[in-house]
């Protein structure tokens, strides 16, 4: 039989686990990396409305003459 | 149809002390246990805690199994961490980004109400599901995050290591550390398989009922197996037992079994 702890002992570290909330330190971390400062969001009007250049794009992708796929919007 | 159920209640009553159990774990029943807001949480809590106390449980699965419930969690764990940023006030979020999760925000919420209402019209019980974020929706926020040069790509990326990172993996430990992966290539298993696990066999389970591929990829796994038990929240999965596995027995809570004596009589 495997060797494990108790389903309650595991469960309390997954619980633990689940509570847990970001440090200082975390935050800051998200700060520096998401702060509009520091980065530019890609294709906002795409965003906006829920539908992406890409998606698009590759619904309509072709082949042309020399069977090379292109992307035509 | 074969009476192959039996409610948490009178399973546990047929337990003695000391005894060893091999007992095939679904996924719902993985995720009620670790979500308090499952509605099935304080059942399986009690039952779990309880069957572990009296005996040596081996708590079979598949990988299956783990990958919908880690699944699961990254759905949570993301739903809690994106939410979380709206509250953090010494974050200044791309009007984008915080508008999108706002959207999603939104969204989850109406459906949550609705499937409340649905919960308390029908007597049934709250899908957990409704409570996060869908896959679809958290891919949204995640285009909302996605810089625009390579330099500054760390936005989406810093949010999964402080919401997921260390977390899921751990996570996964602790599921590895419970469960026991069925294979019927693992020597130490070979005792367990009473013959070979052919995979045609679980279309062959899901086209007879209709059930999901994934349970029929388990009961399929069970039906090579010496092992007599499976413990799951879904009926579905007693239904199917009772048409391709009438010799095993599905353990399901004590409010299911009546639940499933009613869907039988209406057909």
């Amino acid at each position: 039989m495997k060797k494990r702890r108790s389903i309650s002992e595991i469960s309390k570290e997954m619980d633990e686990i689940n509570r847990r909330k970001p440090t200082a330190n975390q935050i800051e971390e998200l700060a520096e990396a998401l702060n509009k400062k520091h980065y530019e969001p890609e294709v906002e009007a795409n965003v906006e409305d829920g539908f992406s250049i890409d998606k698009i794009a590759s619904s309509k992708t072709t082949k042309d003459i020399s069977g090379i796929e292109s992307n035509r919007i | 149809m074969a009476s192959n159920r039996i409610g948490f209640r009178q399973f546990l009553g047929t337990v003695k002390q000391g005894q060893t159990i091999d007992i095939i774990i679904d996924s719902n029943i993985l995720i009620a246990k670790w979500d308090e807001l499952h509605t099935n949480h304080d059942e399986i809590n009690l039952f779990l805690n309880s069957l572990d106390e009296i005996a040596n449980v081996n708590f079979y699965t598949t990988v299956t199994t783990k990958s919908e419930v880690l699944d699961y969690q990254r759905r949570r764990l993301l739903t809690y961490g994106l939410l979380s940023l709206l509250e953090m006030s010494s974050l200044e979020l791309a009007p984008v980004s915080r508008a999108k999760i706002g959207t999603v925000k939104g969204r989850k919420n109406t459906r949550e109400k609705h499937e409340l209402k649905r919960s308390q019209k029908e007597g049934d019980e709250v899908d957990s599901h409704f409570l996060y974020f869908r896959d679809s929706e958290i891919k949204e926020i995640k285009k909302a995050f996605r810089a625009r040069d390579i330099q500054n790509i760390a936005g989406w990326l810093t949010i999964c290591d402080v919401f997921l990172g260390k977390r899921l993996l751990r996570e996964e430990e602790l599921i590895d550390e419970l469960c026991i992966y069925l294979s019927p290539y693992k020597e130490e298993q070979f005792h367990i398989f009473n013959r070979k696990v052919d995979w045609k066999n679980a279309t062959a389970i899901s086209a007879k009922s209709g059930m999901g591929f994934s349970d029929s990829m388990i009961l399929n796994m069970v039906l090579a197996t010496k092992i007599d038990y499976i413990l799951t929240l879904d009926c579905d999965l007693v239904y199917a037992s009772a048409v391709s596995a009438p010799n095993k027995t599905v353990i399901i809570p004590d409010k299911r079994i009546k639940q499933f004596k009613q869907t039988l009589k209406r057909i």
